[in-house]
């Protein structure tokens, strides 16, 4: 029972080294529908590769936190003062 | 620095993955204050100050964040993304608006980090051997030889934690130069893929195998993290 997806399954054609590979195409929406509905097919069978699936997608949720980080008054003031300079004489600036 | 070269397609209107939900809310924030760009754009060439402050609140956090990826102090970042600004205003009446102006200011400000972070000489990244051993759990014949232990759902109750967040960021830095650029614009800053490809001028093919080996990377720096 445990080592179930070990041994490949019958009705689809790819390993879970390939699926994991498709990965990021797949995120992407960027497989051919031949390759989709391969990964699929594995996917629903093998609770190894949709979990590593759903953890590469919790490491970019965790990655787009990094974002979070607002803009610094200070270099918005700079970047306002380039601006008025830049207004007053294009060319000098 | 004619970074405004060839427009790109934008949207993607393919079928989503079924499984994807949680990232398709994430992927793709043109606008994160959900001003256009354009109408900013006309604003500005007309003079309003208003506008310059808007578009320096949508993308000069990330446009420092992307130069800090090349060179090594917060001052030189800024710099950086300075002279990318002024490059703007002193080319407001030639850009034509082929490419987006995200994605035109992304590309000035790598371009002038990386020619900057070469004089400093920063950084030295892992090989992609070492990576590829870090992932390499499986047989021969393609299966899991150790199957990845069970975290996904409980990560994404504790995704805001500060200290996952630090070693993401803290990986990423690590990273080689090229996945480092990909991974930042992608996942921290949501450009679309084909975005990240004008902005780096690579390949889509490229675009991707960066990408993958970057998120594996950040993968299993968030498995250690969750699994200590």
């Amino acid at each position: 029972m445990k080592l179930r997806w070990h041994r490949r399954p019958s009705g689809h054609d790819i390993n879970c080294q390939q699926a994991v590979a498709l990965v990021t195409a797949y995120l992407d929406h960027a497989l051919p529908r031949a390759d989709r509905e391969r990964l699929e097919a594995h996917l629903a069978e093998c609770p190894h590769c949709t979990e590593h699936l759903k953890q590469i997608q919790a490491a970019i949720i965790v990655t787009g936190e990094i974002r979070a980080e607002d803009l610094d008054p200070l270099a918005r003031e700079d970047l306002l003062d380039l601006y008025r300079r830049w207004r007053e004489d294009p060319a000098s600036s | 620095m004619n970074a405004d070269s060839a427009g790109w397609g934008g949207g993607d209107m393919r079928r989503k993955p079924p499984v994807s939900s949680v990232q398709d809310q994430h992927r793709a924030r043109p606008s994160p204050s959900g001003l256009d760009e354009q109408s900013l754009l006309m604003r500005l060439r007309d003079g309003d100050e208003a506008a310059f402050a808007d578009l320096v609140g949508m993308y000069h956090p990330a446009m420092v964040r992307l130069a800090l990826l090349h060179v090594r102090s917060r001052a030189v970042a800024e710099e950086v993304a300075q002279e990318a600004w002024l490059g703007l205003l002193r080319g407001l009446d030639r850009f034509e608006g082929r490419s987006s102006l995200r994605t035109w200011l992304f590309r000035i400000v790598i371009n002038r980090a990386i020619s900057t972070g070469i004089r400093e000489q920063v950084h030295v990244p892992v090989t992609d051997d070492e990576l590829e051993l870090r992932d390499g759990r499986f047989s021969q014949d393609g299966w899991w030889v150790t199957p990845p232990a069970h975290w996904a759902d409980e990560v994404l109750d504790r995704m805001t934690a500060p200290a996952l967040v630090a070693q993401v960021r803290r990986a990423i830095a690590e990273l080689p130069a090229l996945q480092r650029n990909v991974v930042t614009l992608r996942d921290v800053d949501g450009l679309t893929a084909a975005e990240v490809c004008k902005v780096l001028d690579i390949s889509e093919v490229n675009q991707r195998v960066q990408l993958h080996r970057a998120r594996t990377r950040i993968r299993s720096t968030v498995e250690q993290e969750v699994l200590q």
